[in-house]
């Protein structure tokens, strides 16, 4: 066989070598890697996104709060203090508040609502529902 | 049309993604087999690269075809798995072509039957070196430009033309080696 100067005659033998993937669920397979891949990209990002509004809200209170001079922990109702209201048997969160003040509980509270919400839409948006079209 | 794919993928609509995938994975197949050598290893590269095209997504900005960003990823996703497993084959000595030319090796060739010709030609290819095979498929199957190629490889564009010729010349140099081992075989 010589060298055929023309590139046809290769391409018409290097044709023959052109390989077919042998998988049939390779599409299947992939476009779940793509959905998983495109939910964890959800996850994060509703996450940042929820944070970042209950930041600036957060600030915003915190702010209101120092400005009026209000405090939150002698709003309280015949003489029981309102964080023991509002926080009833949670024992763990209520001494975390108590050691570290309102910026953890604003913190653990709406980092929590975050999560949550992150969490509700991620169901919501369920890839299930995009593979079962 | 891929603009349009691309656009809705973009905007959130995950299931368009498969269009890419159908459009190009017997191509990237080939390109990932021809670096991996291995059916099943080249298959989960294929679906890497396919991963990874859709992460950065975003980042093409379409200075270049589609395509070729894509194989691009493939090529680089494959190497990857050939520089962690077994070294890459040695080059076939080029000068060694013309000692095996022989005159009656085309017809023999001819004369085999199509999946016979398909052994043969998958056989000579196994025996290049991943570089060679990877350019071969680029030019002869994919049909990319020169430029493209050099994108594709990283290799320099004015080594591509050459390596090329170069790998062609092995290849019809191994073709005919084993022809001529086969007809030898045959006449007995």
């Amino acid at each position: 066989m010589n060298r055929p100067e023309n590139d046809g005659e290769t391409r018409e033998i290097l044709r023959k070598s052109l390989l077919d993937l042998s998988d049939p669920e390779f599409n299947a397979v992939t476009m779940k890697r793509i959905y998983r891949e495109s939910r964890k990209r959800r996850i994060v990002s509703n996450l940042a996104t929820n944070l970042f509004i209950f930041a600036v809200i957060d600030t915003l209170i915190l702010m209101a709060v120092r400005v009026t001079g209000l405090s939150v922990f002698e709003l309280s109702y015949r003489g029981v203090n309102l964080l023991n209201r509002v926080l009833g048997q949670a024992a763990v969160l209520k001494e975390a508040v108590s050691e570290n003040g309102l910026v953890t509980y604003l913190v653990l509270s709406i980092g929590g609502i975050a999560a949550l919400l992150a969490i509700i839409e991620l169901k919501l948006n369920s890839p299930d529902r995009f593979e079962q079209r | 049309m891929e603009e349009s794919y691309l656009r809705l993928v973009l905007e959130g609509d995950v299931s368009k993604f498969s269009w890419f995938i159908d459009r190009y994975k017997r191509m990237a197949f080939s390109i990932a087999y021809r670096v991996v050598n291995n059916r099943e290893d080249a298959e989960e590269v294929v679906q890497d690269a396919f991963l990874k095209a859709f992460k950065s997504l975003g980042k093409f900005r379409g200075g270049s075809k589609f395509s070729t960003w894509f194989y691009r990823i493939v090529v680089n996703t494959a190497l990857t798995r050939v520089r962690t497993a077994t070294p890459m084959k040695e080059s076939f000595d080029e000068n060694a072509a013309d000692e095996f030319l022989a005159e009656n090796v085309e017809s023999a060739y001819r004369t085999l039957d199509l999946s016979e010709q398909k052994k043969l030609v998958n056989d000579a290819m196994d025996e290049m070196s991943v570089e060679d095979r990877l350019l071969l498929t680029l030019y002869y199957l994919n049909e990319n430009t020169i430029e493209e190629i050099a994108e594709i490889t990283g290799i320099a564009r004015e080594n591509v033309k050459m390596k090329l010729h170069r790998a062609r010349g092995r290849l019809y140099a191994i073709l005919s080696r084993k022809l001529k081992s086969e007809m030898n075989w045959v006449l007995g």
